[in-house]
This record gives structure tokens, C-alpha cells and sequence, in this order.
């Protein structure tokens, strides 16, 4: 039976993570702009989630500039799999 | 309490959020100009310069065949570039199916082209080859949208390559059916 994650619990934690299952890395700047939230909110659910293993970060360099790659990990793929079908079954369970 | 505490407030509008963000994301990524066009272009040069390489006997035209492998992996590694300059993103599926063409429609179209070619190059007139290579530069470029259109609709499911290790054996199989084609030719 799959648990509800406290971890990916918060929305914009979720959406974070299901907007990364649709590339391999994104720009920090580019998930800024899908997500709608602010470099100081993305910054601390990004933090969050590589603390535990969801997400991986890394700094790089795109046309001179530097920018941060965010990706899903294997552990956060898994993670939010089951999240989202303990989401599924609750939606179920209460329909 | 705590589990009480951890049971979303609303989990249809959390999973319907969070598929919009994603949505937010694959609506607005763009190909870089001339992307299919080049990728066509570039096929049909290789399956044409191989085609000329097999045909012909030792010297220049081997040259051929490795500038005509070349060219294709200039105009691979640059429009994969400038997708990740547009976007912002970074897609091994779009490396691997679209661009690097490991999809079983890919490879299909891919070597019949490349087969026709050959068998002209070798057997036929000239143009056949040409022909050949422009079809089959054509349909992996065909195969090449068609991966597209089923990413944008569906991005987890295509987003991700098969494993390294498939990879290498994808490259393994057309080095050696390319060293058997020279070898034998």
C-alpha cells in the first residue's frame, strides 16, 4: 500500500518533482519560470529534496553565464511514484 | 496527528497542479530552427557519402565515408546545443530517438535507406543511391517529429534514453555492420 511522502506533501514540492519527470535536467531558472514561485521559495524546495536524495543539483555554465542543473533521481522517480498513487488511492478510497 | 498532519488538503487539485506545471514546461519548449530539415540533410549526406565509400575501392572515398559520418555528427551535436540554449533543459530522449535515431522506426527507415543506397552504389545507377539516401534521410526525419509529438503529449514517458549500456551495443552493432559492409564490399 502506498504512503503518503511529507516530504513531496507540499504542492509547489510536487509539482517541483513531476515538472522533472518531463526532462532529464532543467535550468534552476527554467523550473523558476514553470513553477511560478521565486528564486528564494525554488532555492529551499530544491535544498530540501537533495538533502534527501529526491532531487540532484549542480552548477554549470551556459553561454558564459553560470546557472544551476536540477534533475530527478532515481530515489526521488521512485518517491514520487508512490506519493502519487497514495494520492490516487486516497482520491479513490474517498469517491 | 502527525499522519493527519501529512494527508493533503486536496489531492485532486495537488496532482491536477502539478500536472499543469509540467504541462507549463513541455508547452513551452521549442525545437530549434531547421531542426527536422537539418537532421534529413544530414542523414541523407551520410547514407550517401557511406553508400559512395562501400562502393568504391581504398583512398578518397573512404575519407568520404568518415567526413560524411562527421557532418552528421556536427549538425547532431550542434542542434542538441541549441535546444538546450532555447529550453533550458536537457532531454536524453530527444538525443537518443530523435537525433541519434535508437528507436526501432528510426533504425528501420534509417537502414533501408542506407541499405538501398549501398545496393545502388554497388549495383545500380548513381542517382538510385542519391534517391535512396534522400528517403532515407527523409524518414528519419519523419520519425524524428513523430517522437516529438509523442513527447510533448507525453513527456514522462519519453523523456528518459535507454540505459548506456543498450547504447553501446546500438553503436557496436553499426560499427561492425559497417566495418563487415567495407571488408566485404
Amino acid at each position: 500500500m502506498p504512503e503518503i511522502d511529507p516530504l513531496i506533501h507540499p504542492p509547489a514540492r510536487l509539482q517541483l518533482m513531476t515538472t522533472l519527470t518531463a526532462v532529464t535536467e532543467a535550468e534552476f531558472v527554467t523550473l523558476r519560470e514553470a513553477l511560478g514561485v521565486s528564486d528564494s521559495v525554488l532555492s529551499k524546495h530544491v535544498s530540501a529534496l537533495a538533502a534527501e536524495g529526491y532531487v540532484a543539483s549542480r552548477k554549470g555554465v551556459v553561454d558564459g553565464r553560470r546557472t544551476t542543473w536540477v534533475s530527478l533521481t532515481k530515489a526521488g522517480d521512485r518517491a514520487l511514484r508512490g506519493h502519487v498513487a497514495a494520492l490516487r488511492a486516497l482520491i479513490e478510497a474517498v469517491d | 496527528m502527525e499522519n493527519m498532519a501529512a494527508l493533503p488538503s486536496d489531492p485532486t487539485s495537488d496532482l491536477a497542479a502539478a500536472e499543469a506545471a509540467r504541462q507549463r514546461l513541455t508547452g513551452s519548449l521549442r525545437l530549434p530552427s531547421w531542426f527536422h530539415t537539418s537532421l534529413a540533410v544530414a542523414v541523407a549526406v551520410q547514407i550517401a557519402t557511406a553508400a559512395y565509400g562501400i562502393a568504391e575501392q581504398s583512398g578518397p572515398p573512404m575519407l568520404v565515408l568518415v567526413a560524411g559520418v562527421l557532418v552528421f555528427l556536427a549538425v547532431a551535436g550542434v542542434q542538441v546545443a541549441r535546444f538546450r540554449r532555447l529550453n533550458g533543459v536537457k532531454v536524453d530522449g530527444l538525443v537518443s530517438r530523435a537525433v541519434l535515431g535508437n528507436s526501432p522506426r528510426s533504425s528501420l527507415l534509417y537502414g533501408a535507406g542506407f541499405g538501398g543506397a549501398v545496393w545502388a552504389g554497388l549495383e545500380g545507377p548513381p542517382w538510385v543511391a542519391g534517391l535512396a539516401a534522400a528517403a532515407g534521410g527523409a524518414g528519419y526525419a519523419v520519425s524524428s517529429w513523430l517522437w516529438w509529438r509523442a513527447y510533448v503529449q507525453d513527456p514522462a514517458r519519453h523523456a528518459r534514453a535507454e540505459s548506456w549500456a543498450t547504447r553501446a551495443v546500438y553503436g557496436a552493432v553499426a560499427v561492425a555492420a559497417l566495418c563487415v559492409l567495407v571488408a566485404f564490399r
